[in-house]
C-alpha cells in the first residue's frame, strides 16, 4: 500500500493491525502468555455493560457514546493481541 | 426491565454462545456480550424469549433501540436483520464483499451488515476445518480487525471470512 492510499482507510485499528501483521509472529511463547493475561477489569465490563444498556434505550448521550466507542476499540486492541499470541502458541506447541 | 440471570442463561446457550447477527462467538472476544431486545422495549417489544438475541457489543453498538436502518447507497429504508425470522445467508460474506466495496463512507461490520440484511436465507453450513490466522489485508474496519484464531471455515476456505481479503 502506497503512503497516498493509506490515509482514508488509516484508522487506528488499521495501523495496529499492520503493526501485529508484520511483528507479531515474533513474540516469544512467555510474551505471548502474558499477552493472554490482559483484559478488563470487571469495573470496565460493569460500565461497558451500562452503556450497552443505555444504547438499547437510545439514551446514550454524544460523550457516552464516545466512550462505548472507546471500549470497542480497546476491545479490539485486546482481541487481535490475544489471536496473535493464540497463533505464537499454537505454532510454538507443534 | 431486567432480565432474569436463568433466562439470560437459557439465551445464551440456545445461541450457541455466538452473537445471533454476525456468529461472533463470546470466548473470541474481550468485550462482554449483551442480551438484546429485538424490537427494542421503546417499541413496544417485549421481554420473552421470541424477542430476546445473545448479541456482541458491536452489534448492541450499531443497533442500539433501532429496528430499520437508512441504505447509505439506495437511501431506503430497510429492516434490520431479525435474528428469529431471518436466517444468515450461506453466501452472506462474499454478498459483504462487494458491499463493503462500494461502502465508503460507511463503517461497515459484519453485524451492521447483518443487521441491514434483512432477508430470507439458508442455515450456515457445516464447517471444514479452521482458519490458518490472521490474513486480512482488505479494508479494516474495527469489526472485521484480524481473526478470531480457530474461526470456522465454510466449505473451502483457507481462511475465514475475517481474513478473507476483500
Amino acid at each position: 500500500m502506497s503512503p497516498e492510499t493509506m490515509t482514508a482507510e488509516n484508522s487506528g485499528t488499521t495501523i495496529l493491525s499492520r503493526i501485529l501483521e508484520a511483528h507479531g509472529s515474533r513474540f516469544t511463547p512467555e510474551a505471548a502468555r502474558s499477552m493472554l493475561q490482559l483484559t478488563f477489569d470487571q469495573v470496565d465490563i460493569d460500565r461497558m455493560n451500562a452503556l450497552a444498556e443505555k444504547n438499547r434505550h437510545g439514551m446514550l448521550t454524544e460523550a457516552e457514546q464516545q466512550e462505548l466507542q472507546s471500549y470497542l476499540l480497546v476491545g479490539h486492541f485486546l482481541d487481535l493481541l490475544h489471536s496473535k499470541a493464540r497463533l505464537v502458541l499454537k505454532q510454538a506447541a507443534s | 426491565m431486567a432480565i432474569p440471570r436463568s433466562l439470560q442463561q437459557h439465551i445464551r446457550e440456545r445461541a450457541g454462545r455466538l452473537c445471533e447477527y454476525c456468529h461472533l462467538p463470546d470466548t473470541s472476544t474481550t468485550l462482554p456480550f449483551q442480551i438484546d431486545h429485538i424490537s427494542a422495549e421503546k417499541h413496544a417489544g417485549l421481554t420473552i424469549l421470541a424477542n430476546l438475541a445473545y448479541c456482541c457489543l458491536h452489534g448492541n453498538a450499531i443497533k442500539g433501540p433501532n429496528i430499520a436502518r437508512v441504505d447509505q447507497e439506495t437511501q431506503e429504508v430497510v429492516r434490520l436483520f431479525h435474528p428469529r425470522n431471518d436466517r444468515l445467508e450461506e453466501q452472506r460474506f462474499d454478498r459483504l464483499s462487494s458491499l463493503r466495496a462500494h461502502s465508503h463512507h460507511e463503517r461497515v461490520t459484519p453485524s451492521a451488515e447483518a443487521l441491514r440484511l434483512g432477508q430470507r436465507a439458508r442455515p450456515p453450513p457445516a464447517t471444514l476445518g479452521n482458519c490458518i490466522g490472521l490474513g486480512y489485508r482488505g479494508r479494516l474496519d474495527s469489526h472485521t480487525l484480524g481473526c478470531h484464531d480457530g474461526a470456522a471455515l465454510r466449505r473451502d476456505q483457507r481462511l475465514c471470512p475475517r481474513c478473507r481479503p476483500c
